[in-house]
């Protein structure tokens, strides 16, 4: 489980957040929802340590921080995937297993392999692979990892609708073994499936909307994010 | 486990004082073409060196993308850049023994 409570952060005189809190259980996809801008990638960092926030604090697996850094997390069972530059340009994407492998003794199940249809790549350096094809490997790598909790900053951006079902499906086999998993994104239609539960980020703050059709049916959430009128809400 | 133990597991870690040493080897070879000699650095000079080679190596692994895995992996970043700026000063020490 993962908790961000209170958090601030400013940049220069622009405050991006103001008390935001993000509550991720385990065996839970929790879905931070928000309009460009509103701050999910500067929270989502905050949790992974890789930005220190003005104020406020992260707990993971009961593990309170004030301050701290990525890799401490990382040990402690935190896995986090950026949009991009996830993985190392002149490794082979084997060598990224055989890394956690070192690391960690862990090793990539063949099932995994099989159903994200990776086999093929697996000597193939990571700054030959496509969009697509770069995406199914981060994910392959953070299942491997098997995280207690998994951040991840738009995970369907351009990916097609096979490679969402099949990420989003990844994501619910993660919740089930029992990782918190948190992921942003603008893809609504496509993330909703997945979700157990949304927090909407507006304004430097975070409301939990509950579950997915919770969301759908708050007023304001319809209004402001998904951009559904009052009509169409009370039809 | 700690930070260190962590990147000297790395296979990718070895690359790190390879790298400094190339660096080292560049910035030894252009003092000695003004110079005309290869001479013990001053301590000014070598905290240039330093400098030099913490930039040059963080600019090297922003390049390669090996931050972000780096971190997954639970080593800092910042961990390589002190293992080039050592490898340096290793080699500093060791030309100066020499010569």
């Amino acid at each position: 489980m993962i908790v961000a409570d209170s958090i601030s952060k400013s940049f220069g005189a622009r405050r991006v957040l103001s008390a935001a809190t993000l509550r991720a259980p385990s065996h839970k996809v929790t879905g931070l929802l928000g309009r460009m801008g509103s701050g999910k990638s500067t929270l989502l960092k905050i949790c992974a340590g890789l930005i220190a926030p003005d104020a406020g604090w992260v707990e993971i697996n009961s593990s309170r921080f004030h301050r701290t850094r990525h890799s401490l997390l990382a040990r402690k069972g935190l896995f986090y995937l950026a949009d991009t530059d996830n993985l190392a340009w002149t490794l082979s994407v084997r060598d990224h297993f055989s890394e956690l492998h070192r690391i960690f003794d862990l090793r990539v199940d063949d099932e995994i392999v099989t159903e994200l249809n990776i086999g093929h790549l697996l000597d193939r350096g990571v700054s030959s692979l496509s969009g697509g094809e770069t995406r199914k490997v981060e994910i392959a790598i953070a299942m491997a990892r098997r995280p207690s909790v998994l951040l991840c900053d738009e995970p369907f951006r351009g990916a097609d609708p096979i490679l969402c079902e099949l990420l989003g499906s990844m994501f619910r086999r993660l919740s089930v073994d029992g990782t918190a998993v948190v992921v942003t994104g603008h893809e609504v239609n496509q993330l909703m499936p997945f979700l157990d539960s949304v927090v909407w980020i507006t304004s430097g703050t975070t409301y939990h909307l509950g579950t997915p059709e919770a969301a759908r049916s708050h007023p304001a959430f319809r209004r402001d994010y998904l951009g559904l009128g009052e009509k169409k809400a009370s039809a | 486990m700690s930070d260190l133990v962590g990147l000297l597991r790395l296979r990718m870690a070895r690359a790190y004082p390879l790298r400094a040493l190339g660096i080292w080897l560049l910035l030894r070879l252009f003092i000695a073409y003004g110079t005309g000699a290869v001479e013990p650095l001053s301590f000014e000079l070598l905290a240039i060196f330093v400098a030099v080679i913490s930039l040059v190596t963080w600019i090297d692994m922003r390049r390669r993308r090996e931050m972000l895995i780096l971190g997954n992996l639970g080593v800092a970043w910042q961990l390589p850049i002190v293992l080039a700026c050592l490898t340096c000063v290793f080699l500093e020490i060791a030309l100066r023994v020499v010569t």
